[in-house]
């Protein structure tokens, strides 16, 4: 049994092994080569296996641990309704706990949000924007393709937030295209949710909510709607996001706030040993 | 629940009145809600657990294929042979 398990690490497969992989394998005797003849052997059961090994598929290198998290919004944010399967969505009851275990795992030093959206459930959207801006991890959020409707929330909710130079941006009201389910829809309860919105908005970015607001509510950019297309660098100018730029830029920006929160906290660490001295 | 989308709801709900069935199973010690797909396979449709890493694992996102083995329920009883 010793010579079996001091092949050079490599684990030989055993008979049973084998009867598994082929069927047909007629019970291995205890008996094995000697260790370091691989050539020339003898059609042995244990050269058999050896080949198979071989034959066996092809593995890519195991990639190494990342210190990054990236997060994909597509689609629909989906709330509290399941909804039809024709619908890419991003499940905020998945994403949720994600945010939790991404703040929690100690080998997760970053966020990486990628957003390509058209819009969803508003409380869903809200409270995925709310639980990204209270972690205390670093994190970048990057909009690709579209950041509509709800997806502006949740893109502004990142502490550094970059735009593809194509992507877009719609910011429109609530009352048009929204659809309440089994609650009164009335105007003011509609204009309170979409408060909501543009408090978040503004609390998180340069932009004033007067100026959100009039954004919303503009006329003659949306055919047969009032709102407004930002396109990558329209959103820049107008406070709501932070730079125009693609994947090298925000993993450059996630990086360095990593490496900035280490410092900080190695600094922190070495005053409280000072201290304790 | 409020729609805040681009998408024209008529295309995001289209189906919506599709009777579609969810079932809850234990995998691994993990229960999960999934929709069942063929005779052994379901697709994960959300994860039940207190566990925050279990969100992370790749294996178990919404959407992902489980198979489901069937097995006896009961202990049967042996029929004599010939």
């Amino acid at each position: 049994m010793s010579d079996r398990c001091g092949t050079g690490g490599v684990p030989s497969i055993s008979s049973s092994a084998l009867a598994k992989l082929g069927g047909e394998v007629s019970p291995v005797p205890e008996r094995t080569p000697s260790p370091g003849t691989p050539g020339g052997a003898p059609e042995t059961p244990e050269s058999a296996a050896t080949s198979l090994k071989q034959l066996g598929e092809m593995r890519t290198p195991p990639a190494p641990q990342s210190n990054i998290h990236v997060m994909t919004i597509i689609g629909q944010i989906e709330g509290h309704i399941v909804l039809p399967p024709q619908n890419k969505s991003t499940k905020y009851e998945h994403v949720i706990p994600q945010l939790v275990a991404v703040e929690q795992n100690p080998a997760i030093e970053g966020l990486l949000v990628v957003l390509n959206t058209v819009g969803g459930d508003v409380e869903a959207g809200l409270a995925i924007a709310e639980m990204i801006e209270s972690m205390s991890k670093p994190s970048v959020s990057l909009v690709l393709g579209g950041g509509h409707s709800i997806a502006l929330p949740v893109a502004v909710s990142c502490k550094y937030r970059l735009i593809a130079s194509t992507a877009t941006v719609t910011v429109h009201p609530l009352r048009l295209s929204g659809l309440v389910i089994g609650v009164p829809q009335t105007y003011e309860y509609l204009e309170k949710m979409q408060d909501r919105v543009i408090k978040f908005v503004a609390e998180h970015t340069r932009i004033s909510p007067e100026k959100f607001r009039e954004l919303m509510f503009r006329t003659g950019e949306l055919v047969r709607d009032v709102g407004t297309v930002l396109v990558g660098s329209d959103a820049v100018n107008l406070g709501l996001m932070d730079a125009v730029g693609g994947l090298s830029d925000a993993l450059a920006a996630l990086n360095r706030m990593i490496e900035e929160r280490r410092a900080g906290r190695a600094e922190v660490a070495g005053r409280e040993a000072a201290r304790l001295q | 629940m409020i729609l805040y989308t681009v998408l024209p709801l008529e295309l995001v709900l289209e189906g919506i009145d599709r009777e579609r069935t969810f079932t809850d199973v234990e995998i691994n010690g993990i229960t999960m809600t999934v929709e069942q797909v063929s005779a052994n396979e379901a697709v994960i449709v959300r994860i039940i657990s207190t566990d925050p890493q279990h969100f992370l694992d790749p294996a178990l996102q919404p959407g992902s294929r489980v198979r489901l083995t069937p097995s006896l329920v009961g202990r049967g009883r042996v029929l004599p042979r010939g």
